[in-house]
C-alpha cells in the first residue's frame, strides 16, 4: 500500500532470522491485520480457534442435510488442528464423505502504527502455513437424484 | 272530585275532622291551581345540566358536547341554545393538508421549527423514522423508531451501518506550515500520541486525531480529527482541516483564537465566518461541509455501487477542466485507478489505515436502484486486491472556497432532476453520464485494534458539501445501507472497547455526566416508594453520581484534589497494561500523580450483567474463589422517612380544613408552594443522602465506577467501561491476582468477577 514495506527477510542483522520475524521497536506499533479470505460462501468456513468446535460441526451438518454435496474448510496457523478435527469428525459421521487436502502459505500482514512524530506507517508481512480442506461427497445414489 | 264520605274510614282518619260539606267550585279552583304547578314542573327542569348531561347512560357518547351531531335529533336546538348562552368556544378550523404542504408555507413551517436548535441536513428523513433528541444545540436522531438496536449492531458486524455525523463541524486553518505547527504545539501534549506535524499526516494522506487542551494548560478540551491539504511543498500556504465534535465546538473555537491571536474579519460578502492575523487565517466551514459514516464490511461495496465516477474525458462544466489545468491534471485522475482496484476488496479493514481519497463523482440520483438492493462486494479471487499507493495525497475541489461555491450552486434541483427522468426515452432506464460532478473526500476508519476481533468497527467516513447531503444519503440507503442514531455510535464505541467521546475530565463531559445522572434521579423519583430501590440498604452511596473528585480524594494520601484529569499518556498507559498481564513478581510502577483515573474495561468472567455506576472493587481474602455477597445494611432514615410523612400529612390536613373554613368565610389563603417544595427535598436527602464516604462505603474497598456497562454481542458476554483510581490501581497491581476485580450493580448485593484491562487506544 503506502508504505514502505519491510520483510523480516530482508533485515541484515541476523543470519538465521526466522521467516515471520515480528519486528518490534521504539519507532513502531505493531497491529496485525484480520487474514484476508479468499474465497466466501455458504460452504466454505473458516476454522478459528476462538469458535465452538461443536458449533462448527453442527453448521457444517446443517449444510449436509440441506443437501450439499462440498464443503471447504479454511484453517490458518494453529488453528489447522481444530480443522483438521473437525474435518474428520464430518467424516465420521458420515460415511459417505471424502476429505481432499491442500497445503499453502498465506500472507499476513501487520501495520507498523508510527509512535513518533518522524516515523510513517509501514507494512510488515509475515507467512503462515494454511490448509484447505475440501470435503465433499462421494456417495453416486445421491448425485443421481 | 266530589264529596266523599268514605274518605275518613279509608284513612282511618276520624270522621269528625274532615268537613261536613264543601264548596265545589272553590275545591276544583284550589286542584286546577295544583295540577298547573304540578305541570310545569314537569315541563321545566330546575336543574342546572346541560341537554346532554340528562340523557341516560347509556345514550351517551363521547365528545357530545363539541359534536352536535352525536346527540339525538330532538336535544340539538336546546343544546345549541344553551350552548350560545354560555358563550360558544372559538371554532379552530385546522389548516388542511394542502395549505400546510404549499412550498411556501412547509418552509416557513421548517424555519420555525429550527428556531433555537440546528437541524441537519438530513433532519425531514430522521425524524420522520427516528426519536430525536436535542444536544448539543442540534436536534439529533437518538435510535430508530422500529426498534432495530440488534439489527443495527449486525450491519455493523456483518453489512454497513451509515450515520449522519454533520454535527461535527469542520474549521479550516491556513497558513505557513511552520506557523500553524508551532500554534498547536501550544494546544497539544506530546505524550498524547502523535502531533500535527506528525510525518504520516503531513502529505495529506492520512487522517489524524489529536487531544486538543487549553492554551498552556493540561485542561483538556476534547478529541479533534484533522488533515491537512495535499501540497507540493512545505513553503507554500498549508491548508489544515479540524472535525470538531459538536459538544466542545465552542471551546475549541474560542482556544484557538487566543492561541493564533485572531481578530474576526468582516465578511459580509460570503457567508463563511472568518477570523485572522497576519499570518494565519480561520475559517469556520460548518454549514458548508457534512459527515457521513459507514461502518461494517459492506461499506466499500456500497460506496463502489453507489458512487459512479465522473468521465473527466466526456462533456464537463467548464469550471471542472479549469480546475484540473491548473493542477496540471494531477489531482483528478490518479485517486480513480485506486478507486477501481479497491473493487475487490472484502472490507474496509483491509486498507491502509486512515488514508484519504477524494474522489469526483456523478449526481447520485441519475443512477438511483428502482429499489431498495443491498450492495454485495464484486468478488474476482484471481485479482490481487493489494493497491500500491504513492506517498502523496490527492488533492479536492473541496478545498477551495470557490470551486465549492460553484459546486453548491450548480447542483440541479430535484424537480429538474424528475423532469429529465420523465423525457426518457425509456421510462426508469438509467441515465448517461450528465449533470456536474460532486466532490466527496473518502475517508477510512481501520476499526478495532489489538489482539481480540480486530476490525471490528471499521468502515469509511465521508465528507461531502451540504448541499448534496440529503440526496447521497438517499442513495447510500437505497443501496442497502442501515441508517442509525446516536445510541447506535456509543454502542459502536462500547463493543469496541473505546472510552465515551466525551471524558469525564473535560467541560462537555462533566456535562453530559450531570445530565445523565440528573435524568436518572428522576425516573427513580418518579417511582412510588414501595417500587424504588433503597440504596442505603445495598451500601451504595452514590447510586446516580460519577463522583470521581470525592473518590480520588479518598485514594489520594494527604493532598486535597481539586481537579482531576484522565490519563492519557499512551506510554504509560501501555505499560501499566504489560505489567498487569504480566504473571512475574517483579513490577514496575509508572510515576502518576494522584489526581489521575485510569480508563479500564472489566471482562465478567460468569454471569451477570454490568449496568452503569456499579462499583468496581478491590477483591480481598477468599474472594476469587467464590463470589462474596455484601452484608445487608441497616439503613438509618427508614423510619425518619416515615416520621416525616406522617407529620407531613397531619400538616396538609389541617392546612385543608384551615382553608375550607377561610372560604366559607369569603377568604381564600394561597397554598405554600415553599412549603411543599422543602418537603419534597427533605424527603429526596433521606432517599439519597449526599454522599460523604465512597471508597469505604460497603464491605469491599471501591476503587472505581462504571462508566458503561452492558451486554456485549461481540463477546457474547457482559463487560463493562469505566475509570479507577491511580491509587487504587498500585493496590491492585501489589496484590495476588493482579487483574482480578469484582464489580457490583447498585441494585444487587452479588458482587461479580471480572477481568481487568487497561484501555489504550
Amino acid at each position: 500500500m503506502a508504505d514502505n514495506i519491510k520483510k523480516g527477510s530482508v533485515n541484515n542483522t541476523g543470519q538465521n532470522r526466522k521467516k515471520n520475524y515480528k519486528r518490534t521497536s521504539e519507532e513502531h506499533l505493531r497491529q496485525p491485520r484480520q487474514p484476508k479470505k479468499v474465497e466466501r460462501g455458504d460452504n466454505i468456513i473458516y476454522v478459528s480457534s476462538k469458535t465452538n468446535i461443536k458449533a462448527n460441526l453442527e453448521r457444517c451438518q446443517k449444510l449436509i442435510n440441506n443437501k450439499e454435496d462440498e464443503i471447504i474448510i479454511h484453517c490458518l496457523g494453529a488453528a489447522i488442528q481444530r480443522g483438521i478435527l473437525l474435518a474428520l469428525q464430518i467424516c465420521e459421521n458420515n460415511i459417505t464423505f471424502k476429505i481432499h487436502t491442500n497445503t499453502l502459505t498465506t500472507e499476513l500482514i501487520d501495520d507498523l502504527e508510527p509512535v513518533i512524530d518522524d516515523a510513517d506507517y509501514e507494512i510488515q508481512k509475515r507467512y503462515n502455513s494454511a490448509l484447505r480442506i475440501r470435503v465433499f461427497n462421494t456417495n453416486p445414489l445421491d448425485k443421481q437424484k | 272530585m266530589t264529596e266523599n264520605m268514605g274518605i275518613g274510614d279509608t284513612l282511618g282518619g276520624e270522621v269528625g275532622d274532615l268537613p261536613s260539606s264543601i264548596t265545589i267550585s272553590k275545591f276544583s279552583a284550589a286542584r286546577r291551581r295544583e295540577i298547573e304547578v304540578l305541570e310545569k314542573a314537569l315541563s321545566t327542569s330546575s336543574s342546572i345540566k346541560l341537554a346532554f348531561q340528562k340523557l341516560p347512560k347509556h345514550m351517551r357518547r363521547r365528545a357530545m358536547s363539541h359534536n352536535v351531531k352525536r346527540l339525538p335529533r330532538r336535544l340539538r336546538e336546546i343544546h345549541l341554545s344553551q350552548m350560545k348562552k354560555s358563550g360558544l368556544p372559538p371554532k379552530q378550523k385546522r389548516p388542511s393538508r394542502k395549505y400546510k404542504r404549499r412550498p411556501n408555507n412547509l418552509t416557513s413551517d421548517y424555519m420555525r421549527r429550527q428556531h433555537g436548535v440546528a437541524w441537519l441536513n438530513t433532519h425531514i428523513w430522521h425524524a420522520k423514522r427516528f426519536h430525536m433528541v436535542r444536544k448539543w444545540g442540534f436536534k439529533l436522531p437518538l435510535s430508530p423508531c422500529d426498534r432495530s438496536f440488534r439489527a443495527c449492531y449486525r450491519a455493523t458486524v456483518k453489512h454497513c451501518l451509515l450515520q449522519d455525523i454533520s454535527y461535527y463541524s469542520c474549521i479550516e486553518i491556513s497558513g505557513l506550515f511552520n506557523d500553524i505547527v508551532s500554534g498547536f504545539r501550544r494546544v497539544t501534549k506530546p505524550y498524547t500520541g502523535l502531533s500535527v506535524a506528525a510525518k504520516p499526516y503531513i502529505s495529506g494522506l492520512r487522517e489524524g486525531k489529536i487531544t486538543l487542551f487549553y492554551v498552556e494548560s493540561e485542561k483538556p478540551i476534547g478529541v479533534v480529527n484533522f488533515q491537512w491539504r495535499p501540497t507540493n511543498s512545505k513553503t507554500e500556504r498549508c491548508q489544515l482541516w479540524l472535525w470538531i465534535h459538536a459538544a466542545y465546538y465552542e471551546e475549541s473555537l474560542k482556544t484557538l483564537i487566543s492561541c493564533f491571536n485572531l481578530q474576526q474579519m468582516d465578511t459580509s460578502s460570503t457567508n463563511i465566518k472568518t477570523y485572522s492575523s497576519q499570518i494565519i487565517q480561520l475559517k469556520l466551514l460548518k454549514w458548508e461541509l457534512s459527515r457521513f459514516k459507514l461502518t461494517g464490511p459492506l461499506s466499500t461495496s456500497i460506496l463502489q455501487n453507489a458512487f459512479k465516477l465522473v468521465n473527466t474525458n466526456k462533456i464537463n462544466p467548464e469550471w471542472f477542466h479549469e480546475f484540473v489545468k491548473q493542477t496540471d491534471g494531477k489531482v483528478i485522475p490518479s485517486p480513480d485507478d485506486k478507486w477501481q482496484s479497491l473493487k475487490n476488496n472484502m472490507s474496509p479493514s483491509d486498507l491502509s489505515p486512515h488514508i484519504i481519497l477524494p474522489l469526483n463523482i456523478v449526481d447520485p440520483r441519475l443512477n438511483f436502484p428502482k429499489k431498495r438492493t443491498k450492495a454485495l462486494p464484486f468478488f474476482d479471487p484471481s485479482c490481487n486486491s493489494d493497491i500500491p499507493m504513492e506517498n502523496v495525497g490527492y488533492d479536492s475541489i473541496l478545498w477551495s472556497d470557490e470551486m465549492r461555491n460553484i459546486v453548491r450552486q450548480s447542483k440541479i434541483s430535484n424537480a429538474e432532476v424528475i423532469e429529465l427522468r420523465r423525457n426518457l426515452l425509456v421510462p426508469g432506464s438509467d441515465f448517461e453520464e450528465t449533470g456536474v460532478p460532486v466532490p466527496i473526500i473518502l475517508v477510512q476508519r481501520p476499526g478495532k485494534k489489538g489482539t481480540n476481533f480486530i476490525g471490528y468497527g471499521s468502515g469509511w467516513d465521508i465528507i461531502i458539501p451540504s448541499a448534496w447531503a440529503q440526496p447521497l444519503w438517499l442513495c447510500l440507503i437505497m443501496w442497502g445501507a442501515r441508517s442509525g442514531g446516536l445510541k447506535e455510535l456509543n454502542s459502536i464505541d462500547f463493543e469496541s472497547s473505546y472510552q465515551y467521546l466525551l471524558y469525564p475530565d473535560t467541560a462537555a463531559g462533566r456535562e453530559e455526566e450531570n445530565c445523565r445522572s440528573e435524568e436518572c434521579r428522576e425516573k427513580f423519583f418518579r417511582l412510588p416508594p414501595n417500587k424504588r430501590t433503597n440504596y442505603r440498604k445495598f451500601g451504595i452511596s452514590s447510586p446516580f453520581n460519577w463522583n470521581w473528585m470525592l473518590l480520588l480524594n479518598e485514594w489520594s494520601s494527604g493532598t486535597e484534589i481539586t481537579e482531576f484529569f484522565v490519563l492519557r499518556d499512551k506510554a504509560k498507559l501501555r505499560l501499566i497494561q504489560r505489567n498487569l498481564a504480566d504473571k512475574s513478581k517483579t513490577i514496575e510502577y509508572p510515576e502518576i500523580p494522584g489526581n489521575f483515573l485510569i480508563p479500564v474495561i472489566i471482562d465478567l468472567s460468569n454471569k451477570g450483567r454490568c449496568t452503569q455506576f456499579a462499583v468496581i472493587c478491590l477483591p480481598q481474602g477468599e474472594d476469587i474463589k467464590n463470589e462474596p455477597i455484601e452484608p445487608d445494611t441497616p439503613d438509618s432514615n427508614e423510619k425518619l422517612r416515615k416520621k416525616l410523612r406522617r407529620e407531613h400529612k397531619k400538616l396538609l390536613k389541617t392546612l385543608r380544613k384551615r382553608r375550607i373554613r377561610a372560604k366559607n368565610k369569603g377568604k381564600v389563603i394561597p397554598i405554600d408552594k415553599d412549603m411543599l417544595k422543602h418537603y419534597s427535598t427533605e424527603m429526596r436527602k433521606l432517599w439519597i443522602p449526599e454522599t460523604t464516604l465512597l471508597r469505604h462505603s460497603c464491605s469491599r474497598e471501591v476503587m472505581g465506577i462504571v462508566k458503561h456497562g452492558d451486554f456485549s454481542f461481540l463477546s457474547g458476554k457482559s463487560k463493562s467501561i469505566g475509570y479507577i483510581t491511580v491509587g487504587a490501581l498500585f493496590k491492585l497491581m501489589a496484590s495476588r491476582y493482579k487483574n482480578k476485580v469484582l464489580v457490583r450493580n447498585t441494585n444487587s448485593r452479588q458482587y461479580r468477577i471480572g477481568t481487568l484491562d487497561i484501555i489504550c487506544e
